[in-house]
This record gives C-alpha cells, sequence and structure tokens, in this order.
C-alpha cells in the first residue's frame, strides 16, 4: 500500500479524534477545524515521513497536531480555506452536561500544566499514558509521577463530589 | 462514581457528531490531500548548519521594518540599493511543523540569557564591510546545493526549495556567512553547537531581513 493510500485511511480514521482534540483546547470551537484542515495539509507535505504501524501514525498525526496547536495558539491564524465548510457544520452538542463537570473541569483546570494535559489526554482524548507521555515528550516513568500527582490533588479538590455520589 | 468515572464525564463538550458533520471531515481529508502547496517564495527557511534562520526575501520588506538599524548594504545588479539585518533571539521549544523536537529537556536560563546576549553583542559588531561576498555566495551556493539534494532525496517534489537568485542570493550568502562564524565564535566561548538533539544551537534563531529600493 503505497504511503499516500496509508495516510488517506489513517486521517480518516483519526480525523475525528484530532478535531475534538483541538475542540477542547482552543477557546472558540471553529478555530479547532482550521487547526486540523493545517495538521491535515502538514501531514500530506511530510507523508514520506509517515510510520508504517497504523498506531504509530496516530502518534505522528497527534504529534503534528500538538505543533499546530503549540502554533495557533501563539499567533492568531488565518481561517483555513480548506475547513470552512467544516466550521459551519459545527454545532454545539446537545449532550447534558453532569452536574459536577463543571467543578471538576475547575479542578483540572487549576492543575499545573505539565499535569494538567496529562490528564487531558487520559481521559479526554483516550490516550494512554506512554502515548501520552510521547506526545508529551516525557518519559513513561515521569508521566506516572506527574499523573499520580495530579490525580492526589483532584481528589482533594473533589473530595465532597466523590464522596457526595459514592458515600464511603 | 471514583475519580476517573468523574474525570471521563468532565470532558468538555464538542460539536455534535451528526452525519453531515461526518462527512465534512472525509471531505476535508480529500480536499486536504489537494493543496500540497510549494514553500512561499519570498520567507524562506533556511537551515544553515542546523541553526533556525528565517530569511525574509529581498524585495518582500518595506524600509520601515528595517528600522534604523540596518547595518550592511549593497548595489544590486539593478542599481538598487540593498540593505540587511540579521536579528538574534532566543528560539522556542517548539519549531512546529512536524519538526521532530530538539529542545533541550533541560534549559539554563542564566546561560541561556548569556548566550544570547553574545550572540547580540557578535553580530553587532560583526565587520560586514569585510565580507568577500563573491566568496560567500560561492560557499552558499555549495551548501544549498547539498540541502538541495537531500531534499530531493526525501520530500516531495512540491517541498523541494528553488535555488536562491537575485538579490535573494546576496541576501541568503551574507546571512549565511555571518551564521557560520557566530556559531564558530559560540562554540570557541564553550557552548555546544552541534546539531545533536538538546545541543545549544536550539537554543537561539536569527531573522535575516532585507530590502532593496
Amino acid at each position: 500500500m503505497s504511503s499516500e493510500i496509508e495516510l488517506r485511511a489513517s486521517l480518516r480514521g483519526n480525523a475525528d479524534d484530532l478535531l475534538r482534540y483541538f475542540e477542547r483546547r482552543v477557546a472558540v470551537s471553529e478555530d479547532a477545524a482550521d487547526l486540523l484542515a493545517e495538521t491535515m495539509a502538514i501531514a500530506w507535505r511530510r507523508v514520506a515521513n509517515l510510520p508504517a504501524e497504523p498506531e504509530r501514525q496516530r502518534m505522528w498525526l497527534f504529534t503534528i497536531a500538538a505543533h499546530v496547536l503549540a502554533n495557533g495558539l501563539r499567533s492568531r491564524r488565518r481561517a483555513h480555506r480548506l475547513s470552512e465548510r467544516l466550521r459551519h457544520t459545527m454545532t454545539a452538542s446537545s449532550a447534558p452536561d453532569p452536574s459536577e463537570a463543571h467543578a471538576v473541569r475547575d479542578a483540572v483546570l487549576r492543575l499545573r500544566d505539565a499535569h494538567r494535559e496529562l490528564v487531558m489526554l487520559i481521559h479526554w482524548d483516550g490516550l494512554t499514558l506512554v502515548e501520552a507521555a510521547e506526545l508529551l515528550g516525557l518519559n513513561p516513568s515521569t508521566a506516572r509521577g506527574r499523573y499520580a500527582a495530579a490525580r492526589d490533588q483532584l481528589r482533594q479538590a473533589l473530595g465532597d463530589h466523590i464522596r457526595a455520589v459514592n458515600p464511603a | 462514581m471514583d475519580l476517573d468515572a468523574l474525570l471521563d464525564q468532565a470532558a468538555p463538550p464538542i460539536a455534535a457528531r451528526t452525519p453531515a458533520l461526518k462527512q465534512e471531515l472525509v471531505g476535508l481529508v480529500a480536499a486536504s490531500e489537494g493543496q500540497i502547496r510549494p514553500r512561499r517564495r519570498g520567507l524562506r527557511i533556511a537551515l544553515i548548519g542546523g541553526m533556525s534562520v528565517v530569511a525574509v526575501g529581498a524585495t518582500a520588506a518595506g524600509t520601515a521594518a528595517l528600522g534604523p538599524s540596518a547595518w550592511t548594504s549593497w548595489l544590486s545588479g539593478d542599481h538598487q540599493t540593498c540593505q540587511l539585518r540579521l536579528a538574534v533571539s532566543p528560539a522556542g521549544p517548539d519549531v512546529g511543523d512536524g519538526e521532530p523536537n530538539k529542545w533541550p529537556t533541560h534549559v539554563d536560563d542564566v546561560r541561556r540569557a548569556r548566550m544570547i546576549a553574545d550572540a547580540k553583542t557578535f553580530v553587532a559588531d560583526f565587520d560586514y564591510a569585510g565580507i568577500d561576498r563573491r566568496r560567500a555566495v560561492q560557499t552558499f551556493q555549495a551548501e544549498e546545493a547539498q540541502t538541495i539534494a537531500d531534499e530531493k532525496a526525501t520530500e516531495p517534489a512540491s517541498e523541494v526549495q528553488a535555488r536562491a537568485a537575485g538579490e535573494d542570493l546576496t541576501a541568503d550568502a551574507i546571512t549565511a556567512w555571518v551564521v557560520t562564524r557566530l556559531k564558530q565564535h559560540l562554540s570557541a566561548e564553550g557552548y555546544d553547537m552541534s546539531t545533536r538533539p538538546g545541543s545549544d544551537l536550539f537554543l537561539m534563531s536569527a531573522v535575516a531581513r532585507s530590502v532593496c529600493k
């Protein structure tokens, strides 16, 4: 299978997850469409570097996405022409927000940057701890320590919520 | 409910995954495939021996962008006066564009600031009048030919940069000449100017801005 065919399949398989990754990290959800379009454009330009294994391809795309996000947050991006239709198609979710959600998100946002991103990648983006560590350029043991520290802090911050739902 | 469940359920809301949105994602993949663009000529990213140098082309910038400290000039082939300014600045850990991150794991901020200050002094005090422009161009073209050969071997044809020409070539050659000597100077001062990931080289970048009028 050629790299182009593999990348096409990989982008189709990961586009939803990549869009979700951006949506949860930008203030204006439509910006996520632009960032996704930029990620895809870069992936096509670098198709020669596409890894062979599907799981590596997924991490390769997420790595590009992380760079695109970092660059995008530093400078205002022009709306990407490619993503115009996608931006218009994105509508707010009608899914109910659990009552505790705001408190939990607030607690996550209060974590240190390095801890917060680990928690988000694992719980909101579906990455394993090892994958999250790779994306953040950490060795797994460092990531494991930071994740444990983040969980301790979250337990302290959310003690009432945990007890209220599941009294000991 | 345990902490894991609380966290999983607290994910910020995202756009509803409607059939229309899924259809647009498929369309975006197809559209992006057709958008593999050649690099813009006006803004060339030149990797001169590993150091990130952004070169803004000889006719792209306005005179005002040069500021009062433009320091080297030459007469172009079509009798325009060209000026070039080089500025050194700290580089961030993110090089963008999906490139591998070569930023050091640990950065000594004091040492880094000292290195950048040293680099700025070197660039400000450089003897630009003493540059042998003909030799600088020859040296640059030899390096450029190797870079383009490497790109042809590893990049799609649309990504291979064109050879510099005209006053862009002179500006790039002068920039490369100064940056090469800057790296030699910093190396002599004890900084690691090698291209291995994590070296001091990746702590700084340069912008070369040139204009002809």
